[in-house]
């Protein structure tokens, strides 16, 4: 049995001269072993002989009992030292385990240098995050886009007179993109008027624009939306709140 | 004289039956003993050859970590671009 001895370099000296020695004397049984087998053979040979030439049998029948006791002492005793040697040997191994222990440790060493790489490697693929942002109440309006607005707008009420124009201002601003989405104008049909302008004063200053997300808002009844309907729809149906704020005005006039 | 000799003869006899059922006897223990020795050969023959397969397992299982863990060092040795910042 040759063993590899340099695997024991990491040892401590103490404990691979012993290691050594073990191995040394499971080597020297071994070869007891195998020689006792001849040994046994020869003594079976001699025994016979004597047996069969000596005239005292019984003699030579209890000298070759004596010698059968004691090869059987002999040869269980071998047995016993060099199995319980080799089991020693490949159950009380940690040269595995230590192995296996180096192999995790360089598993975990390449897997940071990967996460390693991969931060790099992202870091230098990343999105680069400086470029400025603005709010979009700060950003202006282009006038070319504004007007094409109106354009459409304008197209769109020929076409198709609106029955209500919520449904042509989205349609107007679907080409845009999106930050232009974001800093759409305000047209003056989406500026919710203060209680200041429901009363007749049309001031531009205490007008708030409704965003996108306060559109619910213009729900509240609006006069100039009102006063548009019915100037199209007018002859048909007149809401009542409209032909109510007409008549207030021209009882207002005569009371003049 | 005749009473005498014939005595003596199953006397002999008597003795030498006994001798002959110890040396069976003799002879079982040693062969009862050689099939015990048999018996734990060929058991420790088993259990060894378990250890051993389990030990080959161990050191194929370690046989592949480490041509695992040899090509990913190759990789990232071929690719040094990877790790330079």
């Amino acid at each position: 049995m040759e063993m590899n001895l340099n695997s024991c370099s990491y040892e401590n000296p103490a404990q691979a001269e012993d290691r050594v020695e073990e191995i040394m004397h499971f080597d020297e049984s071994l070869k007891e072993l195998r020689a006792l087998r001849s040994q046994l053979h020869d003594a079976a040979e001699y025994c016979e002989a004597t047996f069969l030439n000596s005239k005292e049998r019984s003699i030579v029948v209890e000298n070759t009992k004596d010698y059968i006791r004691k090869t059987m002492v002999t040869v269980v005793d071998h047995l016993g030292n060099v199995s319980a040697k080799l089991d020693g040997l490949i159950s009380q191994t940690n040269a595995f385990s230590e192995a296996e222990s180096r192999v995790q440790c360089l598993k975990q060493r390449l897997l940071s240098c990967e996460q390693y790489a991969h931060t790099t490697g992202l870091s230098k693929m990343q999105f680069c995050d400086n470029v400025k942002r603005y709010h979009k109440r700060y950003l202006s309006s282009p006038p070319s886009l504004e007007r094409s607005n109106k354009d459409k707008l304008r197209d769109s009420e020929n076409q198709n007179p609106p029955k209500t124009e919520e449904k042509h201002v989205p349609e107007a601003l679907v080409d845009l993109p999106l930050f232009m989405y974001t800093c759409k104008p305000c047209p003056a049909s989406k500026l919710k008027q203060t209680t200041a302008s429901n009363k007749g004063h049309h001031n531009l200053a205490t007008v708030v624009p409704v965003q996108d997300g306060l559109e619910v808002l213009t729900k509240v009844p609006n006069s100039s939306f009102h006063f548009h309907s019915t100037q199209k729809v007018g002859r048909h149906r007149r809401s009542s709140h409209g032909s109510d704020l007409l008549w207030r005005m021209r009882r207002s006039r005569r009371i003049q | 004289m005749a009473r005498a000799g014939g005595i003596t003869n199953a006397v002999n006899v008597g003795i030498a039956v006994q001798a002959d059922w110890e040396n069976r006897e003799f002879i079982s223990h040693i062969s009862l003993n050689v099939r015990r020795l048999f018996d734990f050969l060929v058991q420790f023959e088993a259990t060894t050859k378990s250890k051993l397969a389990s030990l080959n397992e161990k050191l194929d299982v370690l046989e592949r970590r480490l041509e695992l863990l040899e090509v990913q060092v190759a990789n990232a040795s071929a690719n040094p671009s990877l790790f330079a910042t």
